[in-house]
């Protein structure tokens, strides 16, 4: 995904007269590792780019094939570290746990503690999902927090939520729509939102 | 209430309105983000997630003034010049360097 630079082209950001405090605090420490030969900026340079091509898209395609496929919805349920790999998605140490909504039940991820998240399937975590207010507000008025997102859970339906850890990171594996049920499954790996897949909306087809 | 054993230990408290604008990363917000993931189990492997997290909640007082990667670089470096990395003083004769090369804002 192709994102604006904040005013801080990266020249300038090493050379130029925009740099904040922070700044001159990263450069230091990036030059002292590739100083001290831990890092190379090639390694860097090439790590940045491959996190700027991870977005959601990857989850979204791996839940329509669910939608569609039996057979690897079971074992994205049983074993998602597993089923991913099939997406060439390592997980490194992480374990992948995807957890279905039911008519029943909904359910929301977060991370109190701070961030963790699958990124290695869904991209680095949205800013809200990292913020003070969702992590403080979501375990405890879950309800209100998803009509912030203009998601209404009725009070029948039981709301789990799902507090990730640095070793096991959630994925919400949605409802699919009954509105969809012409749709082929790259036409509904499209209508499937990152926001979806973390639990705090559900997906609908376009009217 | 209990006693909060550490910054981050915040779920549960009251707060205010979520905001659900998007933030485009900063240049060097991807650099703070790539360096911590390189020195992951399955890169350097100098740090682990959990290393990283228990810097975080170290940062005391700092973590609510810090943001975001602010406060990921911040306890980066605090885990470099722990494991021997760089020392104290070398950091600050580089952020001195780094500081005269720029005209800062």
């Amino acid at each position: 995904m192709p994102h604006k630079h904040d005013k801080t082209e990266f020249q300038k950001d090493t050379e130029g007269p925009d740099v904040t405090e922070t700044q001159v605090r990263e450069i230091a420490v990036r030059e002292l590792l590739i100083e001290k030969g831990i890092l190379t900026a090639d390694q860097i340079r090439k790590q940045v780019e491959d996190w700027e091509q991870k977005t959601p898209a990857l989850g979204s395609k791996i839940i329509a094939r669910a939608w569609c496929d039996n057979d690897f919805k079971k074992l994205l349920l049983e074993d998602g570290t597993k089923a991913v790999a099939q997406y060439n998605v390592g997980m490194g140490d992480l374990e992948l746990k995807v957890i279905e909504n039911t008519p029943e039940v909904h359910n929301v991820v977060v991370c109190t503690l701070c961030s963790c998240y699958p990124r290695p399937v869904l991209g680095l975590p949205p800013a809200w999902y990292k913020s003070s207010n969702y992590r403080r507000r979501v375990i405890r008025e879950s309800r209100a927090v998803l009509k912030e997102f203009g998601t209404d859970i009725p009070e029948e339906i039981e709301l789990r939520v799902h507090d990730s850890t640095a070793d096991l990171r959630y994925l919400v594996l949605p409802m699919r729509p009954d509105q969809s049920k012409n749709m082929t499954e790259k036409e509904l790996s499209k209508i499937v939102t990152r926001d979806s897949m973390i639990g705090v909306t559900t997906v609908r087809v376009p009217s | 209430m209990r006693k909060k054993k550490n910054p981050a230990d915040m779920g549960g408290e009251a707060a205010g309105p979520i905001d659900t604008a998007e933030h485009e990363l900063a240049f060097w917000e991807w650099r703070v983000d790539a360096m911590g993931q390189l020195l992951r189990p399955w890169g350097a492997n100098l740090t682990n997630t959990h290393e990283g997290r228990r810097a975080i909640e170290a940062l005391g007082e700092d973590y609510e003034k810090l943001n975001y990667y602010e406060r990921k670089l911040w306890s980066l470096q605090a885990l470099l010049i722990e494991k021997g990395i760089f020392s104290d003083e070398e950091l600050k004769i580089k952020l001195e360097d780094v500081r005269g090369r720029q005209r800062k804002v």
